[in-house]
């Protein structure tokens, strides 16, 4: 691939992104635009994917989709916002393909979560927290989970989610809110007490 | 301590390395670009093709059918205008 002169402050993302649009295939613009990205891309896919199989899966899928859809970038938003919206929708579906496809290979015999709780022994306070965060964020709907680990995991604020989901802030919040209070009612019993539920 | 900040200090493992990830990338980018470039043609450039060919194919089909060949447009010259 080629590389791109740079001046003292460098291209901003939006610029390489424009051009990008204009050139071809394996252009300038593009792979500098990987160069920035690709560790930031990383880091959605695997907190999306859960195994550093499916997200280095998930982040070369992302780069191929940005690439595609080059021209479609329309800076309403900032370059970054954008991207990440393209990882998070990426990720997303690939997770839901690879749910059906799990599924009709074969009969689940997961177990819902509230009955892994309920088989919790009774010393909870020795149980992972961190494996137990995954295990209720697993039972999220798919872009509620996306949403909380953008904002706790990776720490966007609300303006910044809203551009990635394609709503407001306002409704970003009010979201997360509902979130915490749904796993506070959960999380009771894997944690033995609630989750502090304020937003 | 709320559970959910938990997850901002699970540590994210190292990307693959660039080469490798590049790699990765251009191994699914490049079949999807030749289909897509094929497809491109399929639908444009044989469309544009076949379009371009209706009036000759037609004119063939019809001298098939008929035995004759459909009269060719007016010109200014036209034995027609001629006084």
């Amino acid at each position: 691939m080629h590389s791109i002169e740079n001046d003292a402050a460098g291209p901003t993302d939006e610029d390489l992104a424009a051009q990008a649009a204009r050139e071809g295939s394996d252009g300038a613009a593009f792979t500098a635009l990987m160069d920035r990205y690709r560790d930031r891309v990383w880091r959605v896919c695997w907190r999306l994917m859960g195994s550093p199989h499916d997200a280095e899966d998930a982040a070369q899928e992302v780069f191929v989709r940005l690439f595609f859809d080059r021209g479609k970038f329309a800076g309403r938003s900032r370059y970054s916002t954008w991207l990440h919206a393209v990882a998070i929708r990426t990720c997303l579906l690939l997770r839901r393909s690879r749910t059906r496809r799990r599924r009709r290979e074969e009969n689940s015999d997961r177990q819902p979560i509230e009955e892994a709780a309920d088989r919790t022994p009774a010393g909870t306070a020795a149980v992972d927290a961190t494996h137990d965060i995954h295990q209720l964020l697993a039972n999220l709907d798919e872009e509620d989970r996306a949403l909380v680990l953008m904002r706790f995991g990776e720490g966007h604020d609300y303006e910044e989610l809203a551009g990635m989901f394609d709503t407001t802030a306002g409704a970003c919040r009010m979201r997360i809110s509902r979130i915490r209070e749904k796993l506070a009612s959960r999380a009771g019993r894997l944690f033995g007490e609630p989750i502090d539920a304020k937003g | 301590m709320d559970p959910l900040e938990t997850l901002a200090s699970i540590d994210v493992p190292p990307p693959p390395s660039p080469r490798r990830f590049d790699a990765g990338v251009r191994r699914k980018l490049h079949p999807r670009l030749l289909l897509s470039h094929l497809l491109e043609f399929a639908f444009g450039a044989t469309v544009w093709a076949l379009f371009h060919m209706a009036t000759a194919a037609g004119a063939a089909l019809r001298y098939t059918l008929t035995g004759r060949w459909p009269s060719p447009p007016s010109t200014a010259d036209s034995p027609e205008k001629q006084p």
